[in-house]
């Protein structure tokens, strides 16, 4: 008994000493910031339920989703900055690297920076920081206006200006204005849900690259009362290549939006609302919106939900299948934060429509039998340093 | 030798609580050679979020943070920054995976923040109620 006791004591001890010490997660850094270096990236498993694959997860499960990026910045100069971000996707077909963004800044005053290069794209609240999972309370940001949906590019190829617009006791207007071209991939609805004469049809993702393009961003902020307000957009030509027909269309497009985020120690509410619309002969029309509730409890956990609603609109044309053309979608999420670097997660979604769950190849006399409802399970981890 | 190991862990929470308990005020500082003798809470937060990189005679402005966990870091965000500091690292997160900017470089506590400003003339940083402050001046915060 009393060597258990003694146990039991050191034991006490040892956990005293543990909790007394504090864990923080940093950037990697040399020469007081001069250069850094950040990442992020996540893995998760997900399972849908009803035949359709959506988002992360197949009829089967997938556990093949894994994401890691690295950003590098680098300050040698109290004017230039350069910037640069590559990431790598991790499947069972192999390893994935991408190039997300490199550009230079040249920072006249605080108040008035030029980037050149490939830069982020200022869109909406989360555009910039579309795939680092610990800035959100889901594990992927709403699909329709930042998956592929053609509504948000991810990022332009050219030159733009960040700009303090107006500074007041604590608030300020920002605004980003920039030129130069546009990419982003799209995945088509299906063309048997327009025709019903294809004997199968595929999923059809089209790279689009948008020319000649012109956009801006106004950010109204106040951080001490937790607000933000933004409005969005961005106008170009469009050169659709469509990877089934291997010809480029070319259409005049326009895209906008509004958006809205309240962020206290408690709660966030985000809500947005963006459109896009093609010109010059038959195009589309894509316009979605969302908005998300989060609230911790108990100092480390996260509960959240969000309401999704996507819609494609065919110029001249009437879909057969108007169920490939919308896509509706409710999501709970449950989180641990660890830190403010890292978080595990389960969510559930439940989608109605096909425009975004559908199977990837499709027997035009399958059409009937695709299920209108999609469940999702997903559970993961993300991090960032 | 069971009175002793309770003793110790007695002795270790009380010193990890005594850390870890918010200081009775915050103080800013700057470089004894730096002309500014008071600062608003505005201009503090412009400085600490890099909205403002440059003193008034043109000397580059350095912030220097204490870490995220620090019980003065958390006192300073709440009554200088008049920000969570939750809202403060999501703020550099941000603005780090945006390609915007990166926070001020860390130091581990009061007196590493102490022997940085005194070796950096445009250096501004903060300390604890109970910090020593050899060699640097302290500035007077306005509203």
């Amino acid at each position: 008994m009393a060597v258990e006791n003694s146990r039991g004591v050191r034991a006490l001890a040892a956990a005293l000493l543990l909790l007394a010490l504090p864990s923080t997660s940093r950037a990697v850094e040399v020469g007081d910031g001069k250069l850094s270096v950040n990442g992020y990236g996540g893995w998760a498993f997900g399972s849908t339920f009803g035949g359709n694959p959506y988002s992360l997860g197949t009829p089967d499960g997938s556990y093949d989703n894994t994401r890691l990026a690295l950003a590098l910045g680098a300050r040698p100069s109290e004017h230039l900055a350069v910037h640069l971000q590559l990431s790598m996707d991790g499947s069972l077909a192999g390893l994935g690297v991408g190039f997300d963004w490199g550009f230079a800044e040249w920072k006249f005053t605080d108040g008035l920076r030029l980037r050149a290069g490939k830069v982020k794209l200022p869109f909406g609240l989360v555009m910039e920081t579309v795939n680092v999972g610990t800035l959100r309370p889901f594990y992927s940001a709403p699909t329709g206006i930042y998956g592929h949906g053609n509504i948000g590019a991810t990022a332009y190829q050219g030159a733009g200006v960040a700009s303090v617009l107006v500074e007041g006791v604590d608030w300020e207007l920002d605004g980003d204005l920039y030129g130069g071209m546009l990419e982003t991939d799209l995945d088509e609805p299906l063309p048997v849900a327009v025709e019903s004469t294809p004997t199968v049809s595929r999923t059809v993702r089209s790279h689009l690259l948008i020319r000649d393009a012109l956009g801006g961003r106004l950010s109204l902020t106040n951080p001490s009362a937790g607000l933000t307000f933004m409005l969005s957009g961005y106008g170009g030509r469009l050169e659709e290549f469509s990877s089934e027909t291997s010809a480029f269309e070319r259409f005049r497009v326009f895209t906008g939006g509004l958006s809205a985020q309240y962020l206290s120690d408690a709660w966030l509410l985000r809500s947005e609302a963006f459109g896009t619309d093609e010109f010059d002969g038959e195009g589309e029309a894509n316009v979605s919106c969302y908005g998300e509730v989060a609230r911790r409890f108990l100092t480390a956990w996260q509960a959240a939900v969000r309401g999704e609603y996507f819609e494609t609109i065919l110029h001249g044309q009437t879909p057969s299948l108007p169920a490939f053309f919308r896509h509706q979608e409710v999501a709970l999420a449950l989180s641990r934060w660890f830190s403010a670097g890292f978080v595990v997660r389960v969510e559930y979604h439940v989608v109605h429509g096909n425009r975004f769950a559908r199977p990837n190849e499709l027997a035009s006399d399958a059409v009937s039998r695709v299920p209108g409802w999609t469940h999702l399970a997903l559970a993961g981890a993300q991090f960032s340093f | 030798m069971r009175i002793a190991w309770f003793h110790l862990a007695v002795a270790t929470f009380l010193l990890a609580a005594d850390l870890a308990a918010a200081p009775d005020d915050v103080r800013v500082i700057v470089h004894p050679g730096n002309p500014v003798e008071a600062l608003t809470r505005d201009e503090v937060t412009r400085l600490f979020l890099h909205k403002k990189t440059a003193w008034p005679d043109g000397r580059a402005a350095i912030a220097v943070d204490q870490p995220e966990a620090s019980p003065v870091r958390e006192a300073f965000a709440r009554e200088v920054l008049r920000r969570s500091p939750a809202a403060v690292v999501a703020y550099w997160q941000q603005q780090v995976f945006a390609g915007r900017d990166v926070p001020p470089p860390e130091r581990a506590g009061d007196g590493d923040v102490v022997d940085f400003v005194r070796t950096h003339e445009g250096a501004i940083g903060y300390v604890g109620g109970a910090a020593t402050l050899s060699g640097v001046k302290v500035v007077n915060l306005k509203d």
